[in-house]
């Protein structure tokens, strides 16, 4: 797991170790030659953009070629995107779009495709102003959601919206490597006009006699029926599915509708998934909370929030980056209380422990240090 | 004179300042990134010029105009990184950036104090319990006697040449100040926290003697003493002249001193918090390179009172606090460097004896 922003491997270097012991910082020149040119940066991963391509009206895919620091991906995960608006840096995880690579030329390369969020801040800085051509900071890929090293011989993979994305990544992975298996890719998606990668898909489908692409409509427009999720609706695409492995990737309400009927069958071990963004917070776990902070400050939590939240509601400027229990940036010490992790579901002890902020909401009374 | 405020009156002071504080906390943006950016392009580019006008000067005729020019840049480079960059980013004026080269809890700056030490005998002890004899360390930096209130002792005789020698070598001086050497010699720090100070403030040592003293001297190989001279030159320019400066921000003129009484501390409210930090500091007037090479804190007042806003906008707060001064009949001590300074130093020679009270007091 990633833990600081720096890429380490070059600070490991026996001769730079010795010089920085004597007082040599490299973070000084690192700056010196980012002023030559960002790129050549040998601390920051920093990467030029080489295409941006609209694939739909709110979508638009952004073509990276990073830096030397670069250290590749699995198909599946997500990198982190650093923007700056108005002098604040928000730092945004986006989840691949594109294969692993095949060739030498290709992992020099990688993408994200990222739709337009109503009022999305950093969503909608990078539709308006990244143009190919512009050096932005990246941050590593990272994420479990990888394809298993031992492929089942079928597969069923179900997306909505832009949860189509990392699972992109993984079929087209698959397909590229020759796998053998049969793929079913059941998508939801409003319209015709939201399909992102619908011509990609449908090629691939051509070229691919074991892999199968549906579009289910969840929008009345010019259709007589809107599909949506629901068991029978699933049964009537693909009678099979629950003989299969199953890969899904979508917005919250969805994932938990398609979650409760695997679970209900008792298929979960059949089933892999991510989420973007936290996952959403039970009923059951949102208390009231009072947060004690190293000063001896105290702020009032609701129900609801996140620790990283109500510090950043209270005026607070902790250090924090992807929101979403990724890059530790927002690890903090917490000397007592309890907090529940939201991505694990696990109650912390009421000790002194190392707490991510971002995922973290409290059970009792909190005290920060 | 300052007048004496209820606490009615005391609160109103502070929510009018609190109005202050939230108009321009709620500009923060480009303006303040672009400033910051801007200080750290030109120190690093003072300090490479230096570092490379020092390296040059091998050739005796050539080194009469590039080594005093070098120790220039370079000193002033030194000073920009512990002033304007070094002490406002630790203090958190850039936090909200949420960029990591910029954030108080990981930056590190060109001195021999150690960063987190600092952090808490600053930020929290010298901001919170400002002027306060007995509580903030930073009256006379436990060597000095400034104010009458402070109990005289023999070394005070000597508060000339302890300022002297305490402006020489005034980064060792704040480094050694984590120590808390009166608190060490009366046995109230355990010994394993000394030690760890002493680790810390150590490795420090090592770390800026060898940049300075060794790595760039080796660089620059035949010009070798001549950079060690250089850099020597930088480091005490940056002593005397960041000593000065904050020498200026507690002890002149009519700035206060205040007792230590834990019930009043206690029962303090925000608004008081505001008029003792008002009381308790002093500003140096001029213009906006003099208050850049200050680090602002040439804005003491206004510093102490809105710590962790970007100090650039210290000027133009200012402006409106010295109006609520006005209002309020508080006295905004301010006054020319030489004014300040002077005062400062009439002080050292004045508490070098003892004050009639202290004497009394004793007896």
């Amino acid at each position: 797991m990633q833990t600081t922003m720096h890429n380490v491997t070059w600070r490991n270097r026996r001769l730079v170790r010795a010089v920085e012991k004597i007082g040599f910082e490299p973070e000084g020149l690192n700056y010196l030659i980012k002023q030559v040119n960002p790129l050549w940066s040998i601390l920051d991963l920093q990467a030029r953009v080489e295409r941006v391509v609209q694939e739909t009206h709110d979508t638009k895919t952004f073509v990276f070629r990073p830096n030397a620091l670069w250290r590749g991906i699995e198909a599946g995960q997500h990198i982190g995107v650093n923007v700056e608006i108005n002098g604040v840096t928000h730092k945004r995880r986006y989840s691949l779009s594109c294969a692993q690579a095949t060739s030498a030329d290709d992992a020099k390369r990688v993408q994200v495709t990222v739709k337009r969020v109503d009022g999305g801040l950093v969503s909608n800085y990078l539709h308006d102003n990244i143009k190919a051509g512009d050096v932005l900071s990246l941050e590593q890929a990272d994420g479990d959601f990888v394809l298993p090293t031992e492929l089942p011989s079928q597969l069923l993979v179900l997306t909505a919206g832009s949860g189509i994305t990392p699972v992109f990544s993984q079929v087209a992975t698959l397909l590229a490597d020759g796998y053998q298996g049969d793929i079913q890719f059941i998508h939801y998606v409003r319209s015709p006009n939201d399909r992102i990668f619908g011509q990609s898909l449908e090629g691939l489908a051509r070229q691919h006699s074991n892999f199968t692409v549906q579009w289910c409509y969840e929008s009345a427009d010019g259709q007589a029926q809107p599909e949506r999720f629901s068991p029978k609706q699933l049964a009537s695409r693909v009678a099979d599915y629950a003989d299969r492995q199953t890969l899904l990737c979508g917005p919250g309400g969805f994932m938990e509708a398609v979650r409760a009927h695997w679970s209900d069958q008792s298929l979960n071990e059949q089933l892999s998934f991510e989420y973007f963004g936290a996952p959403p917070m039970l009923a059951e776990d949102a208390i009231d909370a009072e947060v004690t902070l190293a000063g001896g400050k105290q702020i009032q939590l609701n129900a609801g929030q996140t620790l990283l939240d109500a510090l950043l509601e209270n005026g607070e400027t902790p250090k924090y980056g992807c929101k979403r229990g990724v890059c530790h940036e927002c690890k903090c010490r917490k000397q007592s209380g309890a907090v529940k992790n939201l991505l694990t579901g696990k109650v912390s002890n009421s000790g002194e422990e190392d707490i991510q902020l971002c995922i973290s909401a409290p059970v009792t009374d909190i005290t920060l240090g | 004179m300052t007048r004496v405020l209820t606490v009615e009156e005391a609160n109103q002071f502070g929510a009018e300042l609190d109005a202050v504080r939230e108009e321009h906390v709620a500009q923060l943006g480009e303006r303040d990134a672009k400033h910051i950016r801007k200080m750290i392009k030109v120190q690093r580019g003072l300090a490479v010029l230096g570092r490379i006008l020092l390296w040059f000067g091998f050739m005796p005729p050539l080194a009469i105009v590039t080594w005093p020019l070098g120790v220039m840049c370079l000193g002033i480079a030194k000073i920009m990184d512990n002033m304007e960059i070094g002490h406002n980013v630790m203090h958190g004026q850039y936090d909200w950036m949420n960029d990591p080269d910029l954030h108080s809890q990981t930056f590190d700056w060109d001195t021999v104090s150690d960063s987190d030490g600092w952090r808490y005998t600053h930020n929290y002890e010298h901001h919170t319990y400002t002027n306060i004899i007995g509580k903030d360390r930073d009256v006379g930096y436990g060597v000095l006697r400034v104010s009458k209130d402070q109990p005289w002792e023999p070394h005070h005789l000597a508060n000339p040449v302890t300022n002297v020698l305490l402006a020489a070598g005034f980064d060792h001086g704040v480094g050694l100040h984590e120590f808390e050497f009166d608190r060490v010699l009366k046995g109230q720090v355990p010994l394993k926290q000394t030690l760890a100070t002493a680790r810390k403030f150590g490795r420090k040592v090592v770390r800026k003697w060898g940049k300075d003293y060794l790595l760039f001297p080796l660089l620059s190989g035949p010009n070798f003493l001549g950079v060690i001279a250089g850099n020597a030159a930088a480091n005490l320019i940056r002593n005397l002249w960041s000593n000065m400066i904050i020498m200026c921000g507690h002890f002149p003129g009519e700035a206060q001193t205040f007792e230590y009484d834990e019930e009043v501390l206690k029962t303090e409210t925000r608004g008081q918090w505001y008029v003792r930090q008002m009381n308790g500091s002093a500003n140096i007037e001029g213009g906006k390179v003099f208050h850049i090479m200050s680090g602002h804190l040439s804005h003491q007042i206004e510093h102490h009172l809105f710590p962790d806003v970007p100090a650039h906008r210290y000027p133009e707060m200012a402006v409106k606090v010295r109006e609520i001064c006005e209002k309020y009949g508080q006295h905004y001590e301010t006054g020319t460097f030489f004014r300040q300074y002077g005062s400062f130093l009439a002080k050292v020679f004045k508490y070098t004896l003892p004050s009639r009270k202290s004497v009394m007091a004793a007896a």
